[in-house]
């Protein structure tokens, strides 16, 4: 498979203040694929992306985007990648509508192209009745959402998407979720996707590096990442008011880890002997307990494991 | 079609640049026309009544000061502005050159420069009894000041550290083009230190070569002003292409 980006050695100090924002990243996202970016505010994240589209020369490393080198030929990645910054201050004074046809037409769209996708856009992303609003007088979230369809006309073969959902409320954020997977999966578009949200990751993500002080500590799948850092299944027990009747925490100790948390007992436990472990929770009946989950280790673990930072769980 | 693509680009980047005007609109037109009337009637107050030859130079005064007042002190803060939001990203990382942007960014500062123009025109009319002629040669004349210009508030706008800076440089930019320079005098009045100064200042030629087109002169007349202003403005368009950092270092 062909890579959509190849970070070699990558590296960024800015000279003002030395400080050294992107150390020696070694980086590939496989074309199609829905790649993250995961790590604390200040980790470097924005660093790389804006290395990836252009806005920021590496200082060390090599880094090519689409078989293109970032470096020596960056009018070419331009004309392969969709980018959704942060602000969009440039266009600010633009209506909705104006900011996302434009966006289409400098991207080579014909006019009539250009209107057509800009009206589906709108709609899908549930803002037709801002269109005609001016950026500046529109929320938080909803300029977002005019990022987002700014960014996603012109059907790019790569989009970048730094922190694309910080504002949005959980409905319209599971929308774009929604839109970004569709983008993926029909037009076979690559996402590089910036993130401090471990749920926007667990819920998108096929493939994630998590970012910490600059450097790299860990890429891969979500679920190769939990198998590194834990690879036991976890039983979460949520007891009813009147408590677990007595020797029940203690019989569940013979099939593994069992530790409480936030009100829960947790056990983590083998392939194995998780059959054992709900039978036992059968046996006791379900009268004691109001819920109880089985899953594998979560990405928040992982992270905290790995990278050993702060993560936003909204 | 590379060619093609390039002015389709700076086409729609102008109209873009221009919607600008749809929100500031009438505040923006009232400054382009109150700072070269402003400093018309500050004049015609303080020297009384014009000769003819003075009323053309007052009236090629103003438009070059129209053209300063928008094309480097607004177009100055307006970038440098733009530069500490790092509203260039936007741009930065869209397929357009940034040529384009640049003359988008000229072409709407040149445009708010037009109420002033007209304001001009029509006091120099009502108040100094003169008519202007407006041709080909004015529109050159104006155009090619406006790129030298605009290439000088770009500057301003994208060296500066923090928006704040830009509008401080701006204003003193502002000063020296307008009263540093030739603008409302004929060279040769100014101490020799400016008549030097005046020499390498691009509002010299452009002063005289919209005097002469709105007095009706031939274009021969100020052809030679002319090719210094295109020589000028090409000059400065290459520098500030080159100094517009789409990347940081």
């Amino acid at each position: 498979m062909h890579l959509a980006i190849e970070a070699v050695g990558l590296g960024k100090t800015y000279k003002k203040n030395n400080v050294r924002a992107n150390v020696e990243i070694n980086l590939q996202v496989q074309q199609g694929e829905i790649f993250g970016l995961l790590g604390p505010n200040g980790a470097g994240k924005t660093t790389f992306v804006k290395q990836v589209v252009g806005l920021l020369k590496p200082s060390t490393g090599k880094l090519k985007v689409m078989g293109e080198d970032v470096i020596t030929n960056p009018d070419a990645v331009r004309n392969q990648l969709n980018y959704m910054s942060q602000n969009i201050f440039a266009v600010w004074h633009l209506k909705v509508r104006e900011v996302i046809e434009n966006s289409g037409r400098l991207r080579g769209l014909s006019a009539g192209e250009a209107k057509k996708q800009t009206q589906n856009l709108l709609e899908e992303l549930g803002i037709e009745q801002h269109g005609e609003k001016a950026i500046f007088h529109l929320s938080g979230g909803l300029r977002q959402l005019a990022g987002f369809g700014a960014a996603f006309i012109g059907k790019p073969r790569l989009l970048v998407l730094d922190e694309p959902t910080s504002s949005l409320d959980v409905a319209r954020r599971r929308k774009l979720w929604d839109k970004v997977r569709e983008l993926n999966q029909k037009e076979n578009v690559t996402v590089l996707l910036v993130t401090h949200s471990v749920v926007e990751a667990e819920h998108l993500l096929d493939r994630l590096a998590i970012i910490q002080d600059g450097k790299l500590r860990a890429q891969g799948s979500p679920g190769e990442l939990k198998q590194k850092v834990d690879n036991r299944l976890r039983l979460e027990i949520i007891p009813h008011n009147g408590g677990l009747p007595s020797g029940f925490t203690r019989d569940l100790g013979q099939f593994g880890e069992v530790f409480e948390a936030n009100n829960r007992i947790v056990v983590l436990t083998s392939r194995g002997t998780l059959q054992n472990a709900v039978g036992l929770v059968e046996q006791y009946g379900f009268d004691y307990i109001d819920d109880f989950r089985i899953g594998t280790t979560s990405l928040e673990d992982v992270y905290l494991k790995l990278g050993g930072g702060i993560l936003g769980t909204a | 079609m590379a060619l093609r693509k390039f002015f389709l680009n700076t086409w729609i980047l102008f109209k873009m640049q221009v919607a600008l005007y749809r929100f500031l609109g009438l505040f923006t037109a009232i400054v382009a026309i109150l700072v070269p009337l402003g400093t018309l009637f500050l004049i015609l107050f303080t020297s009384g009544t014009a000769t003819e030859e003075h009323a053309y130079l007052l009236l090629a005064g103003n438009i070059v000061v129209s053209l300063v007042n928008t094309c480097i002190t607004s177009l100055g803060q307006y970038i440098g502005n733009m530069k500490e939001a790092r509203g260039f990203d936007f741009y930065a990382t869209l397929p357009v050159s940034k040529l384009s942007l640049v003359f988008a960014l000229m072409g709407s500062n040149i445009m708010l420069s037009l109420p002033g123009f007209i304001a001009v025109g029509i006091l120099g009319w009502l108040i100094l009894g003169i008519q202007i002629s407006i041709g080909p040669g004015f529109f050159l004349a104006v155009i090619l000041t406006a790129a030298t210009m605009a290439s000088i508030g770009t500057m301003i706008g994208v060296t500066s550290k923090t928006g704040q800076q830009a509008n401080h440089i701006s204003l003193v930019a502002m000063f020296v083009f307008i009263f540093l320079a030739p603008v409302y005098y004929q060279i040769e009045t100014l101490p020799l230190a400016l008549q030097w100064w005046g020499v390498i200042q691009p509002v010299t030629y452009g002063a005289n070569a919209i005097r002469a087109a709105i007095a009706g002169l031939p274009i021969s007349y100020y052809l030679v002003d002319l090719v210094i202003l295109l020589a000028m403005a090409t000059v400065s368009l290459a520098i500030v292409t080159r100094g517009i950092k789409w990347r940081e270092g």
